[in-house]
């Protein structure tokens, strides 16, 4: 048995707990930015998915993504890991030799969860629960897991290429982004929604809360990614603060100039956008680097909403905007900034003379693109054949806590 | 064969100092712009002038 650090895995534990945690943090920053009337019901989409993908996980998912190529094909893999059969205690040398494999597998759970929690934000205040299950579920198995295998799968086809995503850009923000995007255009808009009119969030603090919530889970999303307690998870923690502190600013500050006043709701959407974008590079960049990128992750993502406004598409909590733009920044700039100095076993980016990468990251993000947004539009189809995707107007006019849960969030004495 | 290789194009001169005298100005900038920004906002939102939001009724 090779020799386990007892450092290294503890820091992989711990780092999953906080990735656990991002789940439920975004349930309150989603939550926040709804309807009073459907809080609960964003609520239970991210806390449902953490329960429901912690089950798929272990009893295929981990395999599809995680196990051995089917055929070699580099597409997905096989079910010889099925129900964790043959994940032992002992390490996985193609994966983390120094940790226990199921304790990679479990810090791989977390993800596999948060990614699917993410498009809830874009059909939040509409979606039909039934068909909501459904979705998660068909979607983790057929986007997420071949994905992952793609990108981090021992011989998935993106790895062999050499695409560099530390931490999951691509499999993570770009996948859940699109989706949300073509979700929320299949599902149609709001009954209430109107072009160019803004839903009022109806609890700020619980946004912020989310927010931070997400940042502290993040430190375990992208130092954790490293594998190991050493100076790449260091700097990965250092590049994750500072390029979620920078776009914060940058965001802020754009809505201080577009509309008069500094937004804290715009606050915590740069924020997200930065730590969106610095998690593809978080190991492969140097800090003054993290700060550029987190500069012009929220030019760009502040950008993107105001073109989803004028698109016929409501996404209503800018999933597609923050996430899909700003997973594709972050991937775009890896293969800008990426430099051997931060991480030896890695590449270069185009700024420190290897255009090549440059391109590979091109072909990544532009195979997650397609596969996500073409595989969502066929689920979503699918599931409707069996359950309508949308609540009633009745029901959505009622609001979904009550019409899919009989449940109120505020009592009213 | 699209592999990376690290380095064998011509470097464009790119270095650390460049990308750290870069993320100083930009902070600078952000610095700078929030003490020209005006302090009082250009259209109020409806729960500042008090109107009631159709939710909250």
């Amino acid at each position: 048995m090779d020799k386990i650090s007892a450092g290294d895995t503890a820091w992989v534990l711990a780092s999953a707990a906080l990735v656990m945690l991002m789940t439920p943090g975004l349930g309150f920053f989603y939550g926040g930015l709804v309807r009073r009337k459907n809080v609960l019901s964003t609520v239970m989409h991210s806390f449902f998915i953490l329960c429901l993908i912690s089950v798929q996980w272990v009893l295929w998912g981990y395999s599809l993504a995680f196990g051995p190529d089917f055929k070699g094909w580099g597409i997905i893999g096989d079910l010889s890991w099925i129900g964790l059969n043959g994940v032992t205690l002992a390490p996985d040398k193609d994966y983390a030799a120094t940790i226990p494999h199921q304790a990679y597998m479990a810090f791989q759970m977390m993800f596999a969860i948060i990614t699917p929690a993410l498009i809830s934000g874009a059909f939040a205040e509409r979606k039909r629960f039934k068909a909501f299950v459904l979705f998660s579920l068909l979607w983790a198995t057929f986007v997420y897991d071949p994905l992952a295998h793609w990108v981090w799968g021992h011989g998935g086809w993106l790895s062999n290429l050499g695409a560099l995503d530390f931490a999951g850009g691509t499999v993570v923000h770009i996948s859940s982004g699109v989706s949300a995007l073509v979700a929320a255009w299949v599902l149609g808009k709001r009954i209430t929604h109107k072009p160019g009119e803004e839903v009022e969030p109806h609890d700020i603090p619980m946004v912020v809360l989310g927010c931070a919530l997400l940042w502290f889970g993040w430190f375990g999303f992208n130092a954790g990614s490293a594998l190991a307690a050493n100076g790449l998870a260091t700097s990965a923690f250092v590049n994750t603060n500072t390029a979620a502190a920078m776009a914060a600013l940058t965001w802020m500050t754009i809505s201080w100039m577009h509309k008069g006043v500094p937004s804290v709701v715009g606050a915590t959407a740069g924020a997200v956008a930065g730590l969106v974008a610095i998690t593809p590079a978080a190991g492969y960049v140097t800090p003054a680097a993290s700060i550029l990128i987190g500069l012009v992750v929220s030019l760009v993502c502040y950008g993107a909403v105001q073109l989803r406004d004028r698109m016929n598409v409501d996404d209503a909590l800018d999933v597609w905007a923050v996430h899909g733009v700003g997973g594709t920044v972050g991937a775009i700039c890896t293969g800008l900034f990426a430099t051997t100095v931060i991480n030896s076993g890695a590449a270069n980016g185009l700024f420190y003379g290897n255009p090549k990468q440059l391109l590979i990251q091109v072909i990544a993000v532009g195979a997650s693109w397609v596969f996500s947004g073409v595989m969502t539009f066929v689920i979503l189809k699918v599931v409707n054949v069996f359950v309508p995707l949308r609540v009633s107007e009745k029901e959505e006019a009622m609001g979904l806590d009550l019409s899919q849960h009989s449940e109120i969030a505020y009592s009213p004495s | 064969m699209l592999q990376s290789d690290n380095g064998a194009a011509p470097g464009i001169g790119y270095d650390l100092g460049m990308e750290i005298a870069a993320s100083l100005i930009a902070f600078a900038a952000l610095v700078v712009s929030w003490f020209v920004l005006p302090a009082s906002p250009r259209q109020a939102a409806p729960h500042v002038t008090g109107e009631l939001i159709p939710e909250a009724a």
